[in-house]
């Protein structure tokens, strides 16, 4: 029996000094990103105008919802659904836009 | 400007950040901060725990003794992956914590390894109950079987290696260290630099869409049939007839034998079933729309559950091995001949007698448990 007590002594103490350990590593975390997802869809569409940009969410990473997240002039983010059809035409807007801010800042005349 | 805008998809307001449909993508800062706890609190404790019973377990069948029956070489196999399978996790945990620079075969193969080991560890359980199974239910017919080879159990142990190699095989190909984050596109002021701060991750990465939903769905449930219903289904069979020839037998340790297979597999239940359930209902839901609150709380019962997961790993050497009679005391031996040379070591004058009666003592308790029929559950 006493080496049965001897033993759990002894794993203790090794409990303790991997807790201490870890609390220490702990303290010098590096904080992890929070990862973001789109979960489901807007139901109403935005206009172009207060939109400034998007991402395509895709499913071969992390996430497992195919969307377009657009970006507004606000900063935030909005959650579409790719299969919706104004989807693809603010998509089409924002590229026009991009397409106009390239031309503009390069110095060429249109 | 907008000649893409047509009149009926007009904002309702123009004031759009309080905006009660909206749909951002959903923060998950709630379960990094219950992940990270139980990364760094529960999962060493579990780890510290499973590595010294583990290592305990494969000393005393290294020094002691020789691996003689089926079950030995299957509670040694067992020991072998739950071992490596808490040496994988704080590997994993270091990693993740620090965004896994030690690159992406680091990533492939420590993913690999704990998949490999959660198969193979969960799979050699069900090959005991099969091995209990023959030796008390089919006693008769299995006793020459069992007595003249050792072969059958290392092919039966090589087999499952393979088994849980070949199906931990997805996870070696398509895990992969990436950023993670949304493909960047398209924007108005399209000076990004946030590619650079985001950290690390190692997760499935796939070429097409195709791929992602077959393995993003394939994988777990896999894990749910082979790592969880198949070893269920065996060891309920095997252990269910096991009872029922106990309890028809007249030995008086009928009771206690009943007791410790009963335990096994409701420890066995507790352990797998939550994150089993959690896993299936994730993978069922998975590529669907759902709330943000709704995905997070399937996210803390999975991460939870799963560290529940995490502990079969380490009472398993109190399950199988340690409860064993004959197991305990090789171990018990293990334990005195340590005492013995800690004490001679630090005073060996003192201490000669002691150490002389404690290994005779032991002596007379080996070779008394020598001569029992093997079976691991006599308490």
């Amino acid at each position: 029996m006493r080496y049965w007590t001897m033993h759990f002594q002894s794993s203790k103490m090794v409990v303790k000094i991997c807790i201490l350990a870890f609390v220490t590593l702990l303290i010098f975390q590096v904080e992890t990103e929070a990862g973001i997802c789109c979960l489901s869809y807007t139901k109403r569409p935005k206009r172009c105008a207060l939109l400034k940009g998007y991402d395509i969410q895709a499913i071969t990473g992390r996430c497992d919802l195919a969307a377009i997240i657009f970006h507004t002039v606000k900063g935030k983010s909005i959650c579409a659904d790719p299969a919706q059809s104004w989807t693809q035409m603010r998509v089409e807007c924002l590229k026009m836009k991009a397409a106009e801010v390239k031309v503009i800042s390069s110095g060429h005349p249109i | 400007m907008d000649t893409y805008d047509y009149p009926y998809t007009e904002d309702y307001n123009n004031n759009s950040t309080d905006y009660p449909y909206i749909e951002e993508p959903c923060s998950n800062e709630r379960i990094v901060v219950i992940e990270n706890f139980l990364q760094l609190f529960i999962h060493p404790i579990i780890c510290c725990a499973g590595f010294i019973g583990n290592t305990l377990v494969i000393l005393t069948y290294a020094l002691y003794k020789r691996t003689k029956s089926m079950t030995d070489v299957y509670l040694l196999n067992v020991a072998i992956a739950d071992i490596l399978f808490v040496v994988a996790l704080p590997l994993i945990i270091y990693s993740e914590q620090y965004g896994w620079t030690m690159g992406n075969l680091s990533c492939k193969l420590l993913r690999g390894i704990y998949s490999v080991n959660l198969y193979s560890g969960i799979l050699l359980l069900a090959c005991i109950s099969g091995d209990r199974y023959l030796a008390i239910v089919q006693a008769r017919r299995s006793y020459r079987l069992r007595s003249s080879t050792l072969l059958y159990s290392h092919l039966i142990c090589a087999a499952v290696w393979i088994l849980a190699l070949l199906l931990s095989l997805p996870t070696f190909v398509f895990y992969e260290r990436y950023q993670p984050g949304p493909i960047h596109h398209s924007h108005e002021n399209s000076t990004d630099s946030h590619s650079n701060d985001i950290p690390y991750v190692c997760y499935f990465l796939f070429n097409s869409n195709e791929t992602a939903i077959a393995m993003k769905t394939g994988v777990p449930s896999s894990q749910v049939v082979m790592g969880f219903l198949l070893p269920l289904l065996i060891m309920g069979f095997c252990y269910s007839s096991v009872i029922v020839t106990l309890l028809r037998a007249k030995n008086f340790q009928r009771h206690k034998a009943v007791r410790v297979v009963l335990t096994v597999v409701f420890v066995f239940v507790v352990c797998h079933m939550p994150y089993n359930i959690a896993l299936l209902y994730y993978t069922i839901n998975m590529f669907q729309t759902q709330e943000c609150s709704h995905e997070e709380a399937v996210s803390l019962t999975m991460s939870i559950t799963r560290s529940l997961a995490y502990l079969h790993s380490c009472l398993n050497p109190l399950l199988y091995a340690f409860i064993g009679v004959n197991f305990r005391n090789h171990f018990r031996k293990i334990l005195r001949d340590i005492w013995c040379l800690g004490k001679n070591y630090m005073s060996a004058r003192r201490s000669s007698r002691f150490t002389t009666d404690m290994y005779l003592s032991t002596r007379r308790s080996v070779d008394g448990s020598t001569n029992d029929n093997g079976t691991s559950f006599t308490m």
